[in-house]
């Protein structure tokens, strides 16, 4: 059950081991959901949405980090979109700005500590864009 | 004219007042000349000094002109060498041409001859120049087909360096992950550790109280050992995964990276093949299954192993991007990229397969052609069949060649005799190579 805001995120990657890892590490803080592929996130959001914060892996086979935001985009405006990508090229950067319009761009490998402050930031971002909006969060969460 | 330092020619003839006068004539053009007046003292001079003119008159005691010819010719190969002989022995002459001698002359009584003499010096000294210049250039050549091959390989490197970065921080993001949880997960562990031991120690006193009880239980929660006791393994023996990836990543690109062997060797083509796999998955893994079929009992063949890794990886990157623009028209999410090894007879085969868009008829005689490409600008400059070709064919006496169905796929047969080929390799690039450069 998520209290208003809404504060859980969903990790998106199409590698198990880094879906795993990141549980790992950021349980304790954070209310961690994964998704091991495009499809599945666009699944997850639509049936178990809103999320606060999306985090995708720009590298996934059939549909890319960068479309998979630009999607979660229509279907969640508010949500939070952060793009995760092991090949930092200026095109990337470029597109992830223009195209999926996100919020943080985080290289890998990535510290702990770093995927933390960009999540809390997220988190907070969130927050503030829903408070403004006065829309509850809460009006679509049926379940954890 | 001669050139400085002083061209030095060795003059034979038995009559000595002539050699005096070929002597005085050429020096005074600035040659710098020994007399001989037999033939065996002429072979005798030539052994001890350099000479970059030699000229014999076919009339001599001891040795005529012909077989003092060919004594020098027993010590390699003639220096500009000029035959004089007497009218009528036209026919001496003709097999002293044979012999590799540059020029002759025929002796008039009046000694006319001698003026003519300087003319056919330096006439053989400039043929002698651009034999030289052919052998130099020749020589080149090879060098620059060789920084070619060098070039392009590390072209298609430098193309899949951010596949190859990507596949590389992948693993490196989770072991870091994994660590820091394992970290923290032992410290955990060791306060749990420490109030067991109090607890412990209160239970050898019979001194048990509840309150420690109470916290040991408190804390084994709090850290929630069973997640702990399940995650620990997996953490660790996922980053030792990850570990052998980014280990077997490098080893692929430090076997494409040496300059390359200039000796074949023994290879084994089935792991060049892994190797290749490895260091192109970034380029494959999200449009294609990768299937390999290799022959277990191939045996090694003898090859250039940089060489023959550089045509494999041109052929599968080429695979992968036939196949990526087939799902595009297709709308399907994968194709299949397979890679086959055998044995037939005293050659080894391999053939890549591609579920890719296929070769269409209009282009199938260019494919092999330097810089011919159907990609955009930056892609790809196109050298990578023509390379290949010149790898296979010239290099391996092998063959390389492909099957195709538009809108289906494309197969390339490569083949190369598993003994090597039995001659050096002669120096007939592509044609189409040496054209390019």
């Amino acid at each position: 059950m998520c209290l208003s805001p809404c504060v859980r995120i969903l990790l998106v990657d199409d590698e198990p081991n880094n879906l795993q890892a990141y549980r790992r590490i950021l349980r304790r803080q954070f209310q961690i959901e994964t998704a091991a592929s495009a499809r599945e996130a666009l699944e997850a959001v639509r049936q178990r949405g809103p999320y606060a914060v999306v985090v995708a892996d720009a590298r996934m086979p059939q549909m890319t980090g960068i479309d998979l935001l630009s999607e979660i985009r229509q279907l969640a405006p508010g949500t939070v979109r952060i793009i995760f990508t092991g090949n930092a090229d200026q095109q990337t950067v470029v597109d992830a700005f223009t195209r999926g319009q996100v919020f943080r761009y985080l290289n890998k490998p990535c510290s702990p500590r770093a995927l933390a402050e960009a999540l809390q930031a997220g988190l907070a971002a969130y927050a503030r864009q829903a408070a403004k909006s006065g829309s509850r969060s809460t009006k679509s969460e049926t379940s954890v | 004219m001669p050139e400085t330092p002083p061209c030095r020619v060795l003059y034979m003839e038995d009559d000595a007042a002539q050699a005096r006068l070929v002597q005085k004539c050429l020096e005074r053009e600035g040659y710098s000349v020994d007399v001989a007046l037999d033939g065996l003292a002429g072979l005798g001079c030539y052994g001890e000094k350099p000479y970059q003119v030699v000229v014999v008159d076919q009339t001599m005691p001891l040795l005529s002109g012909l077989e003092v010819i060919r004594g020098m010719l027993a010590r390699g190969p003639l220096p500009p060498t000029i035959m004089v002989t007497g009218t009528g022995s036209e026919q001496m002459a003709v097999e002293a041409m044979k012999l590799g001698v540059s020029d002759y002359l025929v002796k008039d009584l009046q000694g006319g001859f001698i003026r003519l003499l300087p003319l056919t010096i330096g006439r053989a000294l400039a043929q002698q120049r651009l034999l030289e210049e052919k052998q130099q250039a020749e020589k080149d050549r090879k060098r620059m087909e060789q920084e070619l091959f060098q070039a392009q390989k590390l072209e298609s490197i430098g193309q899949l360096a951010a596949g190859i970065a990507h596949e590389i921080n992948t693993p490196i993001q989770y072991i870091g992950d994994n660590h820091h949880f394992l970290q923290d997960a032992f410290a955990d562990l060791a306060a749990l550790m420490s109030l067991g031991d109090r607890l412990l120690e209160a239970a050898k006193q019979s001194k048990i109280a509840e309150d420690l009880v109470r916290q040991l239980e408190s804390k084994r929660n709090a850290i929630e050992l069973d997640y702990l006791t399940q995650e620990i393994p997996k953490a660790i023996r996922q980053s030792l995964e990850g570990v052998e990836r980014v280990a077997s990543i490098v080893g692929a690109m430090k076997e494409f990276s040496h300059p390359g062997c200039q000796e074949k060797q023994a290879v084994d083509l089935n792991h060049a093949i892994q190797s290749t796999l490895t260091i192109s998955r970034n380029e494959w893994k999200y449009v294609a299954d990768v299937n390999t079929d290799l022959d277990p009992l191939l045996p090694t063949v003898h090859c250039l192993p940089t060489e023959i890794n550089q045509v494999v990886l041109n052929v599968v990157v080429n695979a992968a991007h036939a196949v990526a623009d087939a799902l595009k028209a297709r709308q399907q999410t994968r194709g299949t990229i397979s890679v086959r090894t055998r044995r037939d007879g005293s050659w080894a085969e391999i053939r890549v397969e591609d579920t890719g868009t296929g070769i269409p008829e209009a282009v199938q005689s260019r494919i092999f052609d330097p810089f011919f490409t159907t990609k955009e600008v930056g892609q790809g400059s196109g050298q990578g069949l023509a390379i290949a070709r010149s790898i296979i064919v010239d290099r391996h006496g092998g063959t390389i060649r492909f099957e195709t169905a538009a809108g289906e796929g494309t197969t390339f047969i490569i083949r190369l005799p598993i003994e090597g080929r039995p001659s050096p390799e002669a120096s007939t690039p592509a044609a189409s190579v040496a054209a390019s450069s």
